[in-house]
């Protein structure tokens, strides 16, 4: 190393170094990557400060075609990111796209069966547009009179226009104090929200607010505006955001950085009020015309209505007049309906009803009735009616001083309950049952409860004669004609084919007397049979004085004597006279009385030589002069 | 330049209780709405407009911000956008102006860089005065702008308000 790479080492040593590292720092990529990351954000934060637009022009296409990659090779996560803000967007634009078509449907419906309603029709045909647009250009009724463009952030107003005939206002002031009830009411009543308030209404004026990112456009209008006209304020204020964003990001009141916007905002106000304008001076006869029908339609069907109503007040009140048993105390119309007071009796016909079998409507009736008791002679006897219910063939009738009076044939059941319970009815002021005849059937079921006839007798009517058959007990055949004594319609007691049981057993008991025979060996000597004989015949005998003294018929018993004819007549004679007397002293001891009965001989005789112990005999002759006599009756 | 033309610039009054806010602005601005929307909404929103010492006409629009001595979110909402501050406070009561700089700073990070003025009112009740020399001395000290004003005379109130005005204003 010579003297001058000695110096040269001495001088330049450090900036060699210094060289040396700067080299390695350059070439080597990895620490030129750190160095950059070092100062890349500081480098990007001093070019945005100095609001620098070659660093955005120079980002712009890499970040693009970065942005790009990324949605290609990984949708879901742009999907997940920008999910907050499409979400709110999207319901924000389906539902202004639904008030809208509500609107127009509104429209479209109110006006589509008019005069003015075709004829938008005739006019939509006829330019090729559609119906509804036609209808939005003539209903634009209202009238955008101001509207105020003012800063989101600073609520500062940016620009105002208006119409000309309007007041001036302090906008600047109105601006900023709609910002502030804008957030008042938002804090107030949805404090999460991030809606803003987009309507305030007061009476026909309306403040629609639309907002953009950077500005918000509040126009006040004159009357209700179609939804449409919101979409119409949404472009307006896009349109004013593409021109003058950046403008309106950094604003600070200095409106000479927006030049133009002014026409801009006039776009809100003009075009809807020339066409209501234009529309109004085309048509100006038509309303007047349809006005002047819809009045004379009007009162003409409030005449015809009017008319209606009366007609049928009308027939209402004469029908209600013909309804028998009501009485109307007041037939008003109110409130479409018929009201209609009054008293009805219970046995009236309904009066819906009976309107209707007028052919009256009686839909509209709203009727009130109280209860009363007519007293025309109808209902008087329909009342009568009603409480006896008599049978058929009861005539009943009433007569003008109220005397009601029975005629006919009833039961006699009937007649009797009628008689006990009868109360006069109103209207009634006497009543008569003497017209009344019972019938046959009631009258013979009365006989037979009273007589009570035992089963084996007939009771019959004949006309008002009792007739009796059959077999009739004594005793009770004798009670009959007390019986018929309580009944004062019975006439007469007649008898068909009758037996008395009693009288049948008289002569039943007599046959069998006659029968008996009281032998005797010979002369007055009686056999050893003759005492069993004089027995039964004592019995018959008894009972047959019984019979027939209950019977009240007479009774003759003879005993007679009989003998063989042996032997001459008088012999004979003799014989049968003692035997006949023997008899009769045995049955008087046996009977304990005297025996009123005589004795008497056989009168026929015919001489026999042969003994005939058969003929040695006495018996008896039984005679019942009359039957019974069955009692009478006559009233 | 007409009025109607003129650049805007919003200024908020911000101050404690009492401190004669209201009754600065109901004196010395143009009033479209009526005080009571101090209490409903918490804000009034008035316009003053003033010509720069320079000839420059400038309509302020004075947010008069219901009283206050704690930065809640709705009132930096209501700070947002604004191109100056007059923060005013009681001269009878100096805890009022302690209050307002200390509203000032929890402002510090909305409103860096957004000029200010101080008002110290109620300048007509002199002998209740409590705000000494002193402390307005050190104030003025640290570059701040402090007037001494009277709501009731009308003192000083121009001026600050010009003053401010022509702080919001590029030179």
């Amino acid at each position: 190393m010579n003297q001058l790479d000695e110096l040269r080492e001495i001088l330049l040593e450090e900036d060699r170094r210094d060289l040396a590292a700067i080299r390695r720092r350059v070439d080597d990529p990895a620490v030129r990557a750190r160095e950059m990351a070092e100062i890349l954000p500081r480098a990007l934060q001093i070019s945005e400060a100095a609001d620098d637009a070659r660093l955005s022009a120079a980002l712009q296409n890499p970040v693009t075609h970065c942005i790009k990659q990324t949605i290609q090779r990984d949708t879901q996560t742009f999907a997940d990111a920008l999910f907050p803000v499409m979400g709110p967007a999207i319901r924000r634009a389906i539902s202004e796209a639904l008030q809208g078509l509500v609107e127009s449907i509104n429209a479209a419906v109110e006006s589509s069966l008019t005069p003015r309603g075709l004829r938008w029709r005739l006019e939509a045909w006829r330019t090729g547009s559609s119906y509804g647009s036609v209808a939005l250009k003539h209903t634009l009724r209202y009238r955008v009179e101001q509207a105020l463009l003012i800063h989101r952030v600073s609520g500062l107003l940016i620009d105002h226009v208006g119409v000309d005939d309007l007041p001036s206002k302090d906008n600047d002031a109105v601006a900023g104090m709609l910002l502030v009830v804008q957030d008042f009411v938002r804090d107030s009543f949805a404090p999460d929200s991030t809606d803003t308030l987009e309507t305030l209404e007061l009476g026909d004026h309306f403040v629609w607010v639309v907002e953009g990112p950077y500005a918000i456009l509040a126009c006040v209008i004159r009357n209700a505006a179609p939804a449409e006209l919101r979409t119409h304020l949404s472009e307006v204020l896009e349109d004013i955001h593409a021109e003058y964003g950046t403008a309106l990001e950094t604003y600070h009141g200095d409106r000479d950085r927006l030049p133009g916007l002014s026409l801009e905002m006039e776009r809100v106000l003009l075009s809807e009020r020339q066409n209501s304008e234009q529309a109004k001076a085309k048509s100006a006869w038509w309303p007047a015309v349809f006005l002047l029908l819809a009045v004379l339609g009007g009162v003409g069907w409030l005449g015809w209505r009017q008319w209606q109503e009366n007609a049928s007040l009308d027939r209402v009140r004469t029908g209600l007049a013909s309804l028998p048993g009501f009485i109307p105390l007041s037939i008003n119309p109110e409130g479409g309906l018929v009201h209609v007071d009054g008293l009805l009796d219970p046995l009236a016909p309904q009066p819906r009803q009976w309107l209707q079998d007028l052919g009256i409507d009686a839909g509209l009736l709203a009727l009130k009735t109280r209860p009363y008791h007519s007293l025309a002679p109808g209902f008087i006897l329909a009342r009568a009616r009603a409480q006896l219910r008599p049978p058929a063939g009861v005539q009943a009738d009433l007569d003008k001083h109220g005397n009601l009076r029975f005629s006919g044939v009833a039961g006699s059941d009937w007649i009797r309950q009628a008689e006990a319970v009868w109360m006069l009815p109103d209207g009634v002021r006497s009543v008569d049952f003497s017209g009344l005849t019972p019938d046959a059937g009631s009258l013979l079921a009365a006989l037979r409860r009273r007589l009570n006839p035992p089963p084996e007798a007939q009771v019959s009517l004949k006309g008002e004669v009792v007739q009796l058959t059959g077999e009739l007990p004594w005793d009770w055949l004798n009670t009959v004609p007390g019986f018929l004594a309580g009944l004062d319609w019975v006439q007469g007691l007649e008898y068909g084919p009758i037996h008395i049981p009693e009288w049948e057993r008289v002569k039943a008991q007599a046959d069998v007397l006659r029968t008996i025979k009281v032998h005797f060996v010979e002369a007055s000597t009686p056999r050893a049979d003759a005492y069993v004989e004089i027995e039964r015949a004592v019995e018959y005998i008894r009972e047959l004085r019984e019979l027939t003294e209950a019977l009240r018929v007479p009774l003759r018993l003879t005993v007679v004597g009989s003998s063989d004819g042996v032997g001459d007549r008088d012999r004979n004679l003799e014989l049968r006279r003692d035997r006949a007397k023997l008899v009769a002293q045995m049955l008087q001891r046996r009977l304990g009385d005297r025996l009123a009965e005589a004795t008497a001989v056989d009168p026929a005789f015919a001489a026999s030589d042969t003994p005939d112990p058969d003929l040695r005999r006495a018996w008896f002759r039984v005679e019942l002069p009359r039957e019974p006599q069955v009692p009478e009756y006559a009233p | 330049m007409s009025e109607a033309e003129a650049p805007r610039r919003k200024i908020c009054l911000i101050g404690d209780f009492g401190v004669g806010k209201t009754s600065l602005a109901r004196r010395f601005v143009h009033q479209t709405f009526s005080d009571n929307y101090l209490t409903t909404v918490g804000v009034k929103v008035d316009t003053k407009d003033v010509t720069l010492p320079d000839g420059r006409p400038l309509r302020l629009i004075v947010w008069d911000v219901a009283g206050t001595d704690t930065a809640t979110e709705t009132f930096k909402k209501y700070l947002r956008g604004a191109a100056g501050l007059l923060m005013v406070a009681d001269g009878t009561r100096v805890d009022t102006l302690e209050r307002v700089l200390a509203l000032r700073e929890q402002l510090r990070d909305n409103c860096q860089g957004i000029p200010f003025v101080g008002l110290l009112n109620k300048r007509d009740l002199g002998p209740l005065w409590e705000v000494d020399a002193v402390r307005l001395a050190l104030l003025r000290e640290q570059g701040q702008s402090w007037y001494l004003t009277s709501a009731l005379s009308g003192e000083n109130v121009e001026r600050a308000f010009l003053d401010l005005a022509a702080r919001t204003m590029p030179p």
